[in-house]
């Protein structure tokens, strides 16, 4: 597991690829997000997009996945309280092999919960080509491994 | 249809009523947010939390059918360029009741492509007791009514 301890203000690691189907895209916009381009290409032909794209929040999630699973070991979490400045710059199409250059900025110890820490990262979302697709600054409440 | 003049600021709007079940929490957290408390109903028990609670993400995203359904299906939305902060400041169990309460904070032409506005949007996200569970900034551009282009 990776605790509070283990993540050092400047370490960067790039975790993935992941990505997500057509038929994955529009699963997941039928539920959270059923706006015409991200239901289908007929529906995203006359917009920015052109042809079906996903979800914001499906590109978020995606992120969240490789940020809790693309590790070596697993995060020893205990949730977070918010991110900011999220900014999605470019469309996420079926099929993109998205990575997540996730770089930690800040830490510091809980003054109130001394179990934990909050530790800053910030993270792009590149796809295939190289582009950053997304990106935002969040915090995740860490387990320290000695707490005192 | 709803264009970027018709959002009043100060303008307030409760809307939504989505039932939170443990079968969708559990399914979106093993496919995105695989930590135990969000994926397994015994380990959350002794979790901080004290049972299942729904991933951060899938509050948004609840959050965003909530606004889909409400406002953008019948708005000339031209999409969101990003979210300022997102605070989530209560846990979400299965079986709780998510609305919104929406307000206008601010609104501007843009400059660079003035047939188009941004507005300012903060958003609350409540649960069955009134409780806000998450807290939204976010910005939203809209078609302005009177530009080149737009249905009379």
């Amino acid at each position: 597991m990776i605790h509070y301890e283990d993540l050092n203000i400047g370490d960067s690691v790039d975790l993935g690829p992941t990505s997500a189907s057509a038929d994955e895209m529009v699963a997941f916009a039928s539920r959270y997000d059923p706006q015409p381009f991200h239901l289908s290409d007929a529906g995203a032909a006359n917009t920015y997009f052109g042809t079906l794209a996903a979800s914001g929040w499906h590109t978020a999630a995606l992120t969240m996945r490789l940020m809790m699973t693309g590790r070596d070991e697993p995060l020893a979490s205990l949730g977070s309280p918010g991110f900011e400045n999220l900014r999605w710059r470019r469309p996420v199409y079926p099929d993109d092999a998205l990575t997540a250059r996730v770089t930690v900025a800040d830490k510091r110890l809980s003054k109130s919960r001394p179990e934990m820490g909050l530790v800053q990262f910030e993270v792009e979302t590149r796809n295939q080509d190289e582009v950053v697709v997304m990106s935002f600054v969040s915090t995740s409440m860490m387990a320290r491994r000695e707490p005192d | 249809m709803r264009y970027w003049e018709d959002f009043e600021l100060g303008t307030v709007e409760s809307y939504g009523a989505y039932e939170v079940t443990e079968a969708e929490i559990i399914e979106f957290a093993t496919a995105y947010d695989p930590l135990p408390f969000h994926v397994d109903p015994e380990a959350a028990k002794d979790s901080p939390y004290g049972a299942l609670t729904a991933p951060g993400l899938l509050t948004c995203s609840i959050f965003m059918r909530l606004l889909v359904d409400h406002l953008l299906l019948d708005a000339a939305s031209m999409g969101s360029p990003g979210v300022d902060s997102v605070r989530w400041l209560k846990p979400v169990y299965a079986g709780d009741t998510l609305s919104v309460r929406q307000e206008a904070l601010s609104k501007r032409v843009l400059e660079s492509r003035p047939e188009m506005g941004l507005i300012k949007n903060r958003f609350e996200v409540l649960n069955q007791h009134g409780e806000p569970v998450c807290d939204i900034a976010s910005n939203g551009l809209f078609r302005r009514r009177d530009s080149e282009g737009a249905p009379a």
